[in-house]
């Protein structure tokens, strides 16, 4: 694994500055539409096809927890929503900073035998996730 | 996760050195979209190829070159469409609401009101959907092995892909159905071209990010926070 700072390229696509609004747009906007009470319910379509919950179940209720505080429910309707949510914050101040600043950029080189084994670990976790979704009936 | 050269090293900084700026393919000209003339001829002029014949069109695609071109070809597309979809239901409500005989003012205004939010909002809704579209799948790609190019080459399909079905949209009833059934067609051929892989694992890929549809909220922090991680595996993205 190599790493590195560096700045970009004059062509090269800003990542910081478009995830790091996307992340803010998408948190501001859940707390504004829970703060007016317009969250919309919304079917979901894997669920309504195949009857099977997807990993993401419950993650706008985990979502809302959070925004209210409330961690432990938060992490009660979707853990991986949840985590990743609290990981989005800090992400979106580091991303947007950077852009702004024009500050060097974190970047990191995987080998590829490092990425093969990172894409199984992910795999794993997703499918042993979703299998404990099913059994745990949601 | 050791480095090539030295497999007890943990990792090893790099100094701040610029990339150097990749060239153009020369094979990869670009869709019409992105050359010169007048917006409505090259929307045209990319929206036929792209609907009836995407192989050569995505052998054709540039893998760089900005988000700027994709972005207003898909934005373009999907608005047009939406906002011919959202008019032909306001004339089915409007019909309705003529139907007793005298308008109903409060049924009538809440109708407006749903058409401008229509209007303020479909731009955003759009812009959203290409961008979390694409962040899925390309992290759909690189997780499963797949992703031979950044996230650009990616989003570029997903765009040229949405953009040109989105119009689709336009057609009453069935056609967000058709629509989505040929974007995810167009779009598997062009993972393919792209990332030169088969088109069943481009398939695979793309259906993939099903299992994480559910969740507004979760989706679009998520899969913002999973491409901006993957944008910092510079490999990838």
């Amino acid at each position: 694994m190599t790493w590195t700072w560096r700045r970009l390229n004059p062509t090269e696509l800003d990542h910081e500055l478009l995830w790091g609004c996307l992340v803010l747009l998408g948190l501001v906007g859940v707390v504004v539409l829970d703060r007016m009470a317009i969250v919309p319910v919304v079917l979901c379509p894997f669920k309504w096809m195949t009857g099977l919950p997807c990993l993401t179940c419950g993650g706008t209720r985990a979502v809302l927890a959070l925004v209210d505080g409330r961690l432990l429910e938060s992490l009660s309707f979707n853990p991986v929503v949840a985590a990743g949510t609290l990981v989005a914050a800090p992400y979106s101040v580091y991303a947007l900073s950077v852009s702004a600043l024009r500050l060097p950029r974190l970047r990191i080189l995987l080998t590829d035998r490092a990425r093969a084994c990172g894409g199984s670990l992910l795999l794993g976790v997703a499918a042993l996730w979703w299998i404990a979704l099913m059994a745990l009936g949601r | 996760m050791n480095g090539p050269e030295d497999p007890q090293d943990p990792g090893q900084y790099i100094p701040d050195i610029p990339l150097p700026i990749p060239p153009i393919p020369p094979g990869r000209t670009g869709p019409a979209w992105e050359q010169d003339g007048p917006l409505v001829t090259r929307f045209i002029e990319t929206l036929k190829p792209a609907l009836t014949s995407p192989t050569p069109f995505f052998q054709q695609l540039r893998l760089s070159g900005g988000l700027g071109p994709p972005l207003t070809y898909g934005l373009l597309g999907m608005i047009v469409g939406g906002l011919i979809g959202a008019l032909f239901q306001l004339a089915v409500q409007g019909a309705g609401l003529g139907l007793g005989g005298a308008i109903d003012p409060g049924a009538a205004f809440g109708a407006g009101v749903g058409m401008v939010m229509v209007l303020l909002f479909v731009p955003i809704f759009a812009a959203c959907a290409l961008f979390i579209t694409s962040a899925l799948a390309h992290v759909a790609l690189v997780v499963l092995n797949l992703a031979r190019h950044p996230f650009e080459a990616t989003f570029r399909v997903v765009a040229y892909s949405l953009g040109s079905t989105g119009i689709l949209s336009a057609v009453p009833v069935c056609g967000g159905i058709i629509g989505g059934l040929w974007a995810l067609a167009i779009a598997v051929v062009g993972v393919s071209e792209v990332h030169e892989t088969s088109t069943g694992w481009a398939l695979v890929a793309l259906l993939v990010p099903l299992l994480f549809c559910c969740g507004i909220a979760g989706l679009l922090a998520g899969s913002a926070v999973l491409a901006g991680l993957a944008a910092a595996f510079a490999g990838m993205g």
